[in-house]
């Protein structure tokens, strides 16, 4: 199969990419402050929305960046110091903004739910957002001293970034303790069944199927696939930081990382969507319904298809 | 520890924390 990006078409990406978590973050807080004042639900909405959108589109940065830092080895006048020191920051700011937008979810799942204000899940995704926005732009800060001299201090940014969060030490873990990756895969696969499965319950009530049942109910499952999500999300990154080389490079990999994208956005639609929400028991779903169902188990059946495929059509392992 | 016992206790703890989390997002609505 043959590539769908080189390395440094992923650098280039990471380029582009890299300013959505910090300026999309910053949005997302303005527009979260705007609903507090002006009491506007819709505007909230609109801000975790967006935070769940800027998450799910963090991956690929983070992704990307180690695909940077491997077309950028052996290049003069970059410092390795500098980069891991990005990377650190920047896992630490990944692992904020997955629990941000794990956190928006629920808060726009609720507030599809209830008539009960859902204040205090808003405020969680306020605060969380404030600490991930001052993470990111640390990040950003660290990454542009990468290749941008004039922001660097005299003694250089480049400090070595300690403690147990840096992708030395998860890589470490992963690899030195034996137990961590077979638990890992087998905790994948659990998070997988849990998604897939609510996943096709959820599509197939949009293809026509199970009309007894309203849409309402089918939603009510949703946590369940979020969180099979945020399962294999941590579980994903643990095989990602621990062997890097088996993943930047590989085309099962990047079609995985395209299909995860477009399945998370399928995911915040069907969470979201008025006229799914509107269907009774008995319902007719309407055309569009099926569109975004079919689209649903398209990603979701490639996302697990190309992960299986990582060392068969790529070249892990 | 045999290892397929330290990763079943492990997959077993997990898919416990994730019933309990589902259950308390779940009382979070209203029962409909």
């Amino acid at each position: 199969m043959s590539a769908i990006a080189s390395l440094g078409d992923l650098a280039h990406l990471h380029l582009l990419l890299n300013h959505a978590p910090t300026v999309g973050t910053t949005i997302a807080v303005g527009l979260l402050v705007l609903a507090f004042i002006r009491k506007s639900d819709d505007l909230a909405t609109v801000a975790l929305e967006l935070s769940f959108g800027v998450a799910l589109v963090t991956l690929p940065v983070f992704f990307t960046g180690l695909a940077a830092q491997a077309a950028l080895a052996d290049a003069e006048g970059v410092s390795a110091g500098a980069i891991t020191s990005h990377e650190d920051a920047a896992l630490f700011s990944f692992v904020m903004m997955a629990i941000t937008g794990v956190v928006s979810w629920v808060a726009i799942w609720q507030r599809r739910r209830s008539s009960r204000p859902t204040r205090g899940t808003v405020i969680a995704v306020f605060v969380l957002s404030c600490f991930t926005l001052t993470a990111m732009a640390r990040t950003a800060l660290l990454g542009g001293a990468i290749r941008h001299p004039e922001i660097t201090s005299s003694d250089g940014a480049a400090e070595a970034a300690g403690g147990w969060l840096t992708t030395k030490a998860v890589a470490g873990f992963v690899t030195q303790h034996e137990w961590v990756w077979p638990t890992s895969e087998a905790l994948h696969f659990l998070g997988m069944s849990l998604m897939f499965g609510t996943l096709l319950i959820v599509s197939l009530r949009l293809m026509g199927g199970m009309k007894s049942m309203s849409f309402a109910a089918a939603h009510r499952l949703l946590p369940f696939g979020v969180l099979g999500f945020a399962i294999n999300v941590v579980t994903g990154m643990l095989f990602f930081i621990a062997a890097p080389e088996q993943y930047v490079d590989n085309v099962s990999f990047h079609w995985k990382v395209v299909l995860l994208e477009l399945m998370g956005a399928c995911f915040l639609l069907l969470t979201v969507y008025d006229r799914l929400w509107a269907l009774p028991a008995g319902g007719v779903p309407p055309r569009m319904a099926r569109v975004l169902a079919v689209s649903t188990l398209v990603a979701a059946v490639g996302v697990m298809y190309f992960g299986r495929m990582l060392p068969f059509i790529g070249n892990a392992f | 520890m045999p290892l397929p016992l330290i990763t079943g206790l492990i997959v077993l703890a997990t898919l416990a924390v994730v019933g309990v989390v589902a259950y308390l997002i779940d009382q979070t609505v209203d029962r409909d």
